[in-house]
């Protein structure tokens, strides 16, 4: 088995705790894969959930990409465990957006369920809250219907932060065509969103 | 190191201050690290610019007091007061003049191009096409505060609770990383296995196909020739004896039945895949031992049959056929080819079913 330590010794910590762990888990040591699942299952979820629009499809995709990893322990080449599990998880959101669409579900369901609300602060005006929650409402319906790519690559440019270099890289298209969902789909979500910008000029 | 405060004062400080920058040259880089090893007062410069930039890099940020965003209402005034063309009744058309607030000009605007300001990811020529967009058609502003303030809420989205935690059982890892035969199995079973699929389905195909090649035309010709009579397994004996001892053989071995179906070692079937015809023998009683004279009527011989001629004609093999003592040629069955096909059917049908089995059990056992 290809020692990671030994081709790769990154400065970063948290990227040398990763290998440690990884390395153990290859290893056979299930606690120490355990480990990198507590460390980044919450990450994960928020990219996923965004990309997947049902709440219950994006868990199962989330649990379907660790398992995928546990799988692929040995498939790993070295460079960060946690770009290589946000991949992971790129590609299940992406078979499961896949598979959404011969099966259509309602999208963001969590969001008409009154018992959730985005998390508020104790000093939070009721007014700015109830504002806050509507324009995530809308912003969620709006964003559940671009299309998957444009979706995806929004979630990953705007919110996660990769690069289009990164992005092209995952999703496995040319970085003319990221750039191009990225400006399309906030065309379409401006688009879509014309009648309640209102909420969103502050 | 030398004092050399004396002298520090003819020494270049930008010099020294370069230092810090990435892209200092090679030569400016020795010349300053010169400098430093050769005059304290230079080095306490470098150290003490060095500790400047470490505590800028620390500085706290100043949270934002307040939204900084430009409303419609800004977009409006702004374009109001920066734009003061003349609305003439023609107006000059000229690479400034042509952005509008109208919103027929709006139309004819690229927005894609305002859509790809908001990522600071254009060139300087694009920027600078698109800041005239944006500068010259109120719309054009109005999309571009639009776009930045949905990436801003998208960014801002919150994100649902993880609805349960995903750490792997010691079960889930005994199935996602089978040991042992398992580890063979679980192989056909992954998506990464293009090839036991087509494989099994392929095999399994030609040893159906080659099954029915062997089998169904004798069993259609037996069962149109003899009247539903079938051939009984005893006969499989008279089929290792020459044509002669066959038709001698033939009234313990046929009851009604073709003589040929004895030919078979089987007695299930018989080499007509390549004759073309059944012949029926023309009777002889005395060929046919056991003075049975309207079996023999009743008998077909099917066998190869060269060149279409029904005269003893041996289709190569010169195995089986053999004249009838009355002249007349009773011909049958090769035997030798028949065993062959259906052997290798058989085995294909077997591989291929059994590329079917562990996949299913991959499946079963693995995680495939």
């Amino acid at each position: 088995m290809e020692d990671l330590r030994s081709t790769t010794v990154p400065d970063d910590p948290v990227q040398r705790r990763d290998l440690i762990l990884l390395e153990r888990a290859r290893d056979g040591d299930l606690d120490a894969f355990n480990d990198l699942v507590v460390l980044y299952q919450d990450q994960l979820f928020a990219l996923v959930v965004r990309m997947v629009p049902d709440r219950d499809q994006a868990s199962d995709c989330v649990q379907e990409a660790f398992f995928s990893a546990y799988r692929n322990l040995t498939s790993f080449r070295g460079g960060s465990v946690k770009s290589w599990l946000n991949r992971i998880c790129v590609n299940a959101a992406m078979d499961t957006q896949r598979a959404r669409k011969r099966r259509p579900v309602q999208p963001y369901p969590e969001l008409d369920d009154e018992s959730w609300q985005p998390p508020a602060g104790i000093e939070a005006d009721p007014e700015r809250t109830a504002l806050d929650s509507e324009r995530t409402r809308a912003l969620a319906n709006a964003l559940a219907r671009i299309t998957d790519d444009q979706r995806a690559a929004i979630v990953l440019y705007d919110v996660e932060g990769y690069d289009y270099a990164e992005i092209a890289d995952m999703t496995g298209v040319s970085l003319g065509t990221v750039k191009s969902r990225i400006h399309r789909g906030r065309l379409a979500l401006r688009s879509l969103l014309e009648d309640r910008m209102e909420l969103f000029r502050g | 190191m030398v004092d050399g405060s004396d002298r520090h004062e003819h020494h270049d400080p930008l010099l020294i201050a370069a230092l810090l920058d990435v892209d200092t040259s090679p030569s400016e880089r020795a010349a300053a690290e010169m400098l430093i090893q050769s005059c304290t007062d230079c080095a306490a410069l470098h150290a003490d610019l060095v500790a400047l930039s470490s505590a800028t890099h620390a500085l706290p940020a100043v949270p934002r007091p307040r939204d900084f965003r430009l409303t419609a209402a800004d977009a409006a005034r702004l374009d109001a007061t920066t734009v003061g063309e003349p609305s003439a009744p023609t107006p000059r058309l000229t690479r400034e003049m042509t952005a509008t607030n109208t919103a027929s000009a709006h139309a004819t605007h690229d927005t894609m191009l305002v859509a790809s300001l908001a990522d600071h990811s254009l060139a300087a020529s694009e920027r600078a096409a698109a800041e005239t967009l944006i500068g010259t058609c109120g719309l054009c502003a109005a999309l571009h505060l639009d776009l930045v303030a949905l990436t801003a809420a998208t960014r801002a989205m919150p994100t649902p609770p993880r609805p349960r935690s995903y750490t792997l059982t010691p079960d889930d890892a005994i199935r996602l990383r089978p040991a042992g035969w398992r580890r063979w199995v679980a192989a056909f079973g992954t998506s990464r296995d293009a090839l036991s699929r087509p494989l099994a389905v392929g095999l399994t195909s030609l040893g159906l196909a080659g099954l029915l090649v062997a089998t169904v035309p004798s069993a259609l010709f037996q069962g149109g020739a003899t009247a539903g009579a079938p051939a009984r397994p005893g006969a499989a004996a008279a089929a290792s004896q020459p044509a002669r001892d066959v038709t001698v053989a033939a009234p313990e071995a046929v009851s009604g039945a073709p003589v040929v179906g004895a030919a078979a070692p089987s007695g299930a079937y018989v080499d007509n895949a390549a004759s073309p015809a059944a012949v029926p023998v023309a009777t002889d009683p005395n060929a046919l031992a056991g003075g049975q004279p309207d079996r023999a009527s009743l008998a077909p011989v099917q066998g190869v049959i060269g060149g279409g001629s029904s005269k003893g004609s041996d289709a190569g093999s010169g195995k089986t056929n053999d004249v009838a003592p009355g002249g007349e040629l009773a011909l049958l069955s090769s035997t030798s080819s028949i065993p062959t096909l259906v052997l290798v059917s058989s085995a294909l049908l077997i591989v291929g079913l059994g590329l079917f089995l562990i996949r299913w059990a991959a499946r079963r056992f693995g995680d495939g």
